[in-house]
């Protein structure tokens, strides 16, 4: 039914830019939650430090108000009408249902093994995703990130030797600093694909490395000039992330720890923390990518898992991350049959926490009848489930894995596997 | 009520250390202090009480010597660079925490701003002599501390009399501040008649609002009892009986001395000073009656009294009809400042100013807060008479709003430093207000008692001349109470311990998947089989059975 697929995108974009027109309020009511917004990528202090900039004083110079790279400044300064940043998001997110529908084609036609979901599902399932949508109402500038992540994916499926993708890399970057772990498997994949076609790996590394390192300067650059020549920026977007400076409520596990850990502490355990984010994007990468046996889908798939465990250990997460996690793993259609828990348990699972976060949430600061703990302790909650659908995930990966290596026909023969 | 008092002390700008300062009237506390800070002004404010001043008028000298709850200080230091005056403002407050027993030590970058339109260092002396370095305003508030004995005393000691003569040795700790309202100040100018003889000049006044019936009552029964029905005065044109009394409103007698209100009388006139210690009374002779109580001889003209001897003065008014009194002077403005909002993340500020005057008012409305109450400027609005609302975007707030001066704050840095230049209309009531998010603290960050709240300072309103740019009045709302979310205090080591376990469940299961071979449950048995130490326990197995087969075969 190829033929749904524009229709469902219109109504994709109408639904995203009509009802934050018609309920001006709600991205307000959503930005004050904490599961949509963090100082980091809070909509309103992007506001804040818009009217500041165009009443001549520099945000990036002066205070601690903004976290957000001096490009989306300088782009939400030209899109001062409720309107015009309605549509934005809305295309935005939208633009990103396209290309999850486009990286589902090409994975289908890649992999011919397997069977993948129609295009149309796709559709219909981001246009009436929930997360999507709410996070498209919260105005969560990390929707923007999602968008460059994904081109980034389906560019480097299209042609792995192309340069594009590490100049994506570079973009998404400087919008949110936890991307450049994903240098690691695009380089392993860049290289992978290059022994495959019997080509030298090492040329194409080095002009990855290049590629991605000059983009990210001239970004930087860019960023400086528009910050009024000032490399104060570098400070409050990247350096507050990495030393988790502003500490206020979120998903993660990160707030409620550094709230309470004796002062003395801190400075090692903030070190510890980044490097338990970064963890596993070797492993992971090794894992699947590695191998002379694997493929595009195993590729895509490590990149997933990676994304995944970012979300899980990042220092301020939020739902709109947690899209592109739940978004991509429609794409794996393939491991659905080999999981533990059937997706339908764990979104509910997810889902279930998610609905009782904000609750926790407002009994805590609004109603002054519960305490940290019981927000603490859901977020914990949430934060297990993802681990535990990962973990779920990558079994069923693996277990598929053992079936296509030995030619052993999933359908007919059910072996019990196991790992030592 | 209010007590002031001036020195002056002779002194040079830049003091030659091999001369020996002579300080005579002048405190040489204050002196020394200023000398090492090269402070050229200073103002300290201790203040306690709501002004109401709906009942009470216009504050005195046009609040210019009043200052809100709390501790404030603000100085003018000459220094080489913003740096250095910092250094130098640190001392300074360290000096007067020592001297004032006041914690203004604790006044640090994080409470510390430069003013840019009020407090303002009076230039007069500027232009008799030529500074070699730079001037820079500071100031910092402590709308937390309370004020009371331990910081009169030294208050007092910097008079020349030390409190023990003269008007000033009615202050005690314990009827100053038991006042409705109460307001101290120490203000420090230098004043320059010549490029080569400068001085400074102190002025402390001390303001108190007594309720004098109330402070007569409370001498008569100091625990308050129901009067005795005797004591009663019952309305006679209804029923009263020995167990009926409707009783009669206060009766307007009024009989009260300096002691009544003050514990003490005048120990003597202050015999320091060039000119007599003289009393006077500004009262209406036809209803109010003026005696003087004590054995020494006085010089009086008309209603006022020069205390010349060291004896005991003590001062008694009376009346029949205490309603009349001098009528109260309107305030030039009224203006509040309360909190808006429930939730303990974020919240709201609105200032209420209302101009009663017939003439349009430039009113500077000067705030700060403290770093984890992140303002949002954006969210501005203003609306005048409850009838017309604008947004701080709007082209038409400049109507009313015509300058703002904004600081943002820096985390544990420094605070945000708001200072709006309004335009009052005639007859208007304006409501400003503004949204902001609270920070979350650390734990060690909270204060042993989190749950309180944290005090706000008092926003400034001062009604400044459009032409001259002066101050011509000056007040200050109350502090505001900010409650701020709070971890559970007693959960540190239950969250390191929960949140690690996570992390390493989580580590350990991708670990496990990533690192292991993936095999059939048939082949793990079969690998199982070959492991030492399954090896072992079959040995060990066989043994037991060796053994028991031994035990059997001779049977």
């Amino acid at each position: 039914m190829p033929s749904l697929i524009p229709f469902i995108l219109i109504i994709s974009i109408l639904l995203r830019f009509i009802i934050p027109t018609l309920l001006p309020n709600l991205s307000q009511l959503l930005d004050q939650s904490p599961i949509f917004s963090t100082p980091i990528n809070s909509y309103r202090t992007l506001k804040e430090a818009v009217f500041l900039a165009t009443n001549s004083l520099n945000p990036y110079k002066q205070g601690e108000i903004i976290h957000h790279p001096p490009i989306l400044l300088e782009v939400f300064k030209h899109l001062q009408s409720p309107t015009l940043i309605n549509l934005f998001f809305a295309l935005v997110d939208t633009l990103f249902g396209l290309q999850l529908i486009k990286l589902n084609q090409q994975l289908s036609k890649k992999d011919s093994k397997h069977t993948y979901f129609p295009s149309y599902i796709i559709a219909a399932f981001y246009t009436f995703n929930p997360l999507a949508l709410l996070a498209t109402f919260a105005k969560s500038t990390y929707l923007i990130n999602n968008l460059v992540i994904i081109t980034l994916l389906n560019s480097l499926l299209s042609n792995p030797f192309s340069l594009f993708p590490y100049f994506l890399l570079a973009l998404s970057t400087s919008l949110t600093y936890y991307s450049w772990y994903f240098i690691v498997p695009l380089l392993a994949y860049s290289s992978r694909q290059a022994t495959n076609h019997h080509l030298p790996s090492s040329p194409i590394i080095v002009k990855g490395i290049i590629a991605f390192l000059s983009s990210l300067s001239l970004l930087t650059f860019i960023n400086y000039k528009l910050s009024a020549s000032s490399f104060n920026f570098i400070q409050l977007v990247y350096g507050t992330i990495v030393s988790f400076k502003k500490i206020t409520p979120n998903l993660g596990l990160w707030w409620y720890f550094f709230t309470e850990i004796f002062e003395f502490f801190s400075a090692f355990y903030t070190a510890i923390f980044n490097l338990y984010s970064f963890i596993f994007i070797v492993p992971m990468t090794m894992r699947f990518i590695g191998p002379s046996t694997s493929t595009t889908a195993d590729a895509l798939f490590a990149i997933w898992c990676e994304i995944g465990f970012v979300n899980f250990s990042r220092a301020y997460p939020t739902i709109t991350d947690l899209n592109l996690y739940f978004s991509l793993s429609m794409l794996f259609k393939p491991l659905y049959r080999k999981l533990k828990f059937p997706t339908a348990v764990s979104n509910l699972a997810m889902f279930t926490a998610l609905l009782l976060l904000p609750v926790f949430y407002y009994v805590w600061m609004g109603f002054n009848s519960g305490n940290a703990n019981f927000f603490y302790a859901m977020g914990l909650v949430h934060n297990l489930i993802q681990v535990l659908m990962l973990t779920d995930f990558i079994w069923s990966k693996l277990q598929i894995e053992y079936y296509d290596t030995h030619e052993i026909d999933i359908d007919k023969v059910n072996l019990k596997l196991t790992q030592i | 009520m209010s007590f002031n008092f001036e020195t002056n002390h002779t002194a040079d700008l830049y003091p030659n250390t091999q001369e020996a300062a002579h300080y005579d009237v002048f405190p040489k506390a204050i002196g020394s202090i200023l000398q090492n800070t090269n402070a050229r002004e200073l103002h300290l404010r201790f203040g306690q009480g709501w002004y109401d001043a709906d009942a009470w008028g216009k504050l005195l000298r046009n609040g210019l010597e009043n200052g809100g709850t709390g501790v404030e200080l603000w100085a003018v230091i000459e220094a080489e660079s913003k740096d250095d005056a910092f250094v130098k403002w640190s001392q300074l407050t360290n000096s007067l925490s020592g001297l004032f027993c006041a914690s203004l030590n604790f006044i640090d970058s994080s409470t510390t701003t430069s003013p840019v339109t009020i407090f303002q260092p009076d230039g007069s002396f500027l232009q008799k002599i030529q500074l070699k370095n730079d001037l820079y305003l500071l100031r910092g508030a402590l709308p937390r501390e309370p004020v009371c004995t331990e910081n009169l005393t030294p208050f007092l000691k910097m008079l020349p009399t030390k409190g023990k003569a003269g008007i000033s040795s009615l202050l005690t700790g314990r009827k100053v501040f038991n006042s409705e309202w109460s307001s101290m100040a120490v203000d420090v100018l230098t004043v320059c008649d010549s490029p080569n003889s400068c001085h400074y000049e102190i002025k402390q006044s001390l303001d108190l609002i007594k309720n004098i019936p109330h402070v007569l009552d409370k001498n008569r029964m100091p625990i308050p009892k129901p009067i005795p029905g005797d004591e009663m005065r019952c309305d006679e044109t209804k029923k009263h009986d020995a167990y009926h009394c409707f009783p009669l409103p206060e009766s307007n007698k009024l009989d009260f001395g300096l002691m009544d209100l003050f514990g003490r009388v005048i120990h003597g006139g202050a015999l320091l000073a060039d000119s007599p210690t003289r009393v006077c009374a500004d009262i209406d002779t036809d209803s109010w009656e003026l005696s003087v109580n004590s054995t020494a001889a006085l010089t009086s003209s008309g209603l006022c009294y020069d205390l010349n001897t060291n004896q005991d003065y003590d001062f008694r008014l009376s009346t029949n009809d205490s309603t009349k009194i001098k009528p109260l002077e309107a305030p030039p403005i009224y203006a509040s400042r309360s909190l808006s909002g429930y939730s303990q993340d974020s919240g709201g500020f609105r200032i209420d100013l209302l101009n009663p005057t017939n003439d349009d008012l430039n009113v500077v409305v000067f705030e700060t807060f403290p770093w984890f109450v992140r303002l949002y400027l954006h969210t501005l609005t203003i609306s005048v008479n409850d009838t017309t609302t604008y947004d701080v975007s709007d082209r038409v707030i400049n109507s009313v709003v015509n300058e703002i001066i904004y600081n943002p704050a820096v985390d544990r840095k420094s605070p945000s430093h708001l200072e709006l230049m309004t335009l009052i209309p005639a007859n208007t009531k304006v409501k400003l207000s503004l949204d902001f998010d609270k920070a979350m603290l650390l734990y060690a960050e909270y204060p042993p008692d989190a749950n309180h709240g944290f005090e706000i300072e008092p926003a400034v309103i001062s009604i400044i001349d459009p032409i001259t740019k002066e101050i011509n009045y000056q007040m200050r709302t109350t502090t505001a109470l900010l409650t701020l979310p709070t971890p559970d205090f007693s959960m540190p080591y239950n969250v390191i311990i929960i949140t690690s376990t996570v992390m390493s469940l989580a580590f350990g299961s991708f670990f496990n998947l990533l690192t292991k071979k993936t095999v059939t449950e048939e082949e793990a048995e079969a690998v199982a089989e070959q492991s030492r130490l399954r090896r072992i326990t079959k040995k060990l197995q066989e043994l037991k059975q060796r053994i028991r087969g031994s035990k059997e075969a001779p049977q």
